[in-house]
């Protein structure tokens, strides 16, 4: 019986085997922990990357593991991570950061933590002072600038100065849209634009409340609301062939829209490598303040095959910014 | 990884969760009521629990109060099955679903004015793990409070299942008719179970969110499948002879569970991408063991049997 018993954690054991993909020795210096497999996250992780081979650090182990929005495997990967003795830890996404500070606190741990794409790093209690970090805590937040949401509103005119209807549209349960909503109706009324507002209770009625709306208003701002941007795609096909500009909050809601002005999460996670040259060369936590982006880190994108689809053209777009295409 | 690092990481994931596959042992297998409640009073227990302890509140009284949400929720959940006639799995669900909503509820008490929010994280708060300090105990803290507790809930339930009442509920879940025959009011012994079962559940919760010293709205997600995996696993490897054997076995279970993750995740070096086929697959084979068993047994039989002719 014992023999067999033996045999059968081996069995269990087995599956672990199957993942030995490259058993890896060597020491290994930076860890990151991902909340899951998001574009978004993936682009913040890749412009940490590229930013630490940029600031000199190219030849650097880096230690990834993502929890695939799974708690109790963030919660271990955490704790792992949190283990090896990094010279440096990066938590991409709020629950991995406060995973991961909680880890290295329960350890007595204070390896150099740095976040990145967390809203609200204060609020999320991984550090009280942002200017000067007081503990071993700091990073960069993804706060879109509230004059990228201005510049957003204003585009309407610049692309077509004989715009006179805005059409505003969001999820009514987010707290969060409608409070966007309330500051694009104020930079639309400055604007001289009329203002027709529509909201949605759930995903199923978005196709046709943009059918909608494209008939009637100029251009349409959508805010960065989680469930338009999650099924972003309807709003394209509620768009159709009509001639009206969508402009949306952020990067990851242009599949379906015209432009947008945004913060990038692969300069956010450039921006955050910077932050890890700075401690990797020694200076302290204090001196290195939270990042939170400004309008002038911003990017101009746009989404070619949209636009060319409703009729417009990159080269109708105002000269006076300079505009990427979304990949 | 060296190896005591592992051993602390294995447990201090593994504690916890040996509370909650208790919990979801006692509805799934002794009652035979498959509860969905398991998610919805985990977070729920842990998000009051968070939130008492924010405001001060000392940590043990916080974490009976976790508790006693958690078995608040089994309590709607059986009230619902008994008193509404909901089905099981809808009654689970349906509680499941409302502690989303009430999640925010709850955590939103941590911000003056109220206000939903999603995410509540302790800074210096106080927890059950700080009676140890983590400067002297360098993260041994937590398996042994843990364990503490674990072995203490142990004693308990077996205890509290071997009196006449605990008898009356298992009765219940062997043959609901047979106990009514016998005059147990089976609607009573339903619901305490879900509310026992949901009281631990609500503990684990209550003790997690102590341990990531946070709770937000999607803290409880996919911890019903390790409940289920640590009790698959615990069974088919440590046995279910007795009540006592199967309360050790489930603890056994989710702490083999751990270790295997963690084996693949740090020692192999698994991609984390790949994590959630590592899960199927030990679902999978921890689901299928008695049949290895038995195909081991024979081929051993065989080699055995082949032997001994040799030998004559």
């Amino acid at each position: 019986m014992k023999k067999t018993k033996l045999l059968m954690l081996c069995t269990l054991m087995a599956p672990a085997a199957i993942g030995l993909v490259a058993c890896d020795n060597g020491k290994t210096d930076i860890g990151i922990l991902q909340y899951g497999a998001f574009d978004a996250l993936d682009n913040a992780r890749k412009g940490f990357i590229d930013g630490l081979k940029e600031g000199g650090f190219g030849n650097l182990k880096i230690d990834y593991q993502n929890a695939q929005a799974d708690a109790p495997a963030n919660a271990t990967l955490a704790k792992g991570l949190a283990a090896k003795n990094h010279k440096l830890n990066l938590a991409i996404a709020t629950p991995c950061a406060t995973a991961m500070k909680a880890a290295q606190e329960a350890i007595g741990s204070t390896t150099p933590l740095l976040f990145t794409a967390t809203t609200d790093p204060v609020g999320a209690g991984l550090l009280t002072n942002k200017d000067a970090p007081e503990g071993y805590i700091t990073g960069t937040s993804d706060l879109q600038p509230s004059e990228a949401l201005d510049n957003q509103i204003k585009l309407v005119k610049k692309m077509n100065s004989g715009a006179a209807n805005l059409g505003i549209y969001y999820c009514a349960n987010e707290q969060n849209s409608q409070a966007q909503a309330e500051l694009a109706k104020a930079v639309a009324a400055s604007e001289g634009l009329t203002v027709t507002e529509k909201t949605c209770v759930d995903a199923n009625s978005i196709k046709m409340d943009i059918a909608d709306l494209a008939t009637k208003v100029d251009a349409i701002w959508i805010p960065t609301d989680n469930t338009v941007a999650n099924n972003i795609g309807k709003v394209k096909e509620g768009l159709g062939a009509n001639k009206t500009l969508v402009i949306v909050g952020e990067e990851g809601m242009l599949s379906g829209a015209h432009l947008t002005i945004s913060i990038s999460y692969y300069d956010l996670g450039f921006k955050t490598a910077e932050l890890a040259c700075k401690i990797l060369k020694g200076d302290a936590i204090k001196d290195i303040p939270v990042f939170y982006p400004t309008v002038d880190t911003c990017s101009y994108l746009y989404n070619k095959a949209n636009l060319e689809a409703s009729g417009f053209s990159v080269a109708d777009l105002p000269s006076e910014f300079t505009w990427k295409e979304a990949k | 990884m060296d190896i005591l690092n592992l051993i602390r990481l294995v447990l201090s994931s593994g504690l916890p969760c040996c509370l909650l596959a208790i919990g979801v042992f006692l509805t799934f297998r002794i009652l035979d009521f498959a509860d969905m409640t398991a998610e919805g009073s985990l977070l729920l227990g842990g998000s009051t629990c968070v939130v008492m302890l924010f405001n001060g509140v000392p940590a043990p009284i916080a974490t009976i109060c976790g508790m006693l949400v958690g078995g608040a929720c089994g309590f709607i959940t059986g009230c619902l099955n008994r008193l509404l006639k909901i089905p099981k799995l809808l009654s689970g669900i349906i509680t499941m679903t409302a502690s989303a909503s009430l999640a925010l509820l709850i955590l939103g008490f941590s911000k003056t004015p109220f206000r939903f929010t999603s995410l509540v994280t302790l800074t210096d708060q106080k927890t059950i793990f700080s009676f140890l300090p983590a400067s002297i105990f360098k993260g041994w803290q937590i398996p042994i409070v843990t364990s503490a507790i674990v072995i203490l809930m142990i004693f308990v339930i077996y205890f509290f299942f071997g009196t006449e009442y605990g008898m009356a509920i298992r009765a219940t879940g062997i043959n609901e008719r047979m106990a009514k025959a016998q005059g147990i009011n089976t609607t009573v012994t339903t619901i305490a179970c879900t509310t026992i079962s949901n009281s631990l559940i609500g503990l684990a919760g209550a003790l997690i969110c102590q341990i990531e010293a946070s709770m937000n709205t999607a803290s409880a997600t996919g911890y019903l499948v390790v409940g289920l995996a640590s009790i698959l696993i615990g069974e088919t490897v440590f046995g279910k002879r007795s009540f006592k054997n199967s309360l050790i076995s489930i603890c056994l279970g989710s702490i083999v569970y751990f270790t295997i993750i963690s084996l693949a995740t740090f020692v192999f070096h698994m991609p984390s991408e790949l994590s959630k086929i590592l899960y199927a697959v030990l679902i999978v084979l921890a689901l299928c063991l008695p049949m290895i068993k038995e195909g081991i047994m024979k081929l051993w039989n065989k080699i055995f049997k082949k032997k001994t002719v040799e030998v004559k």
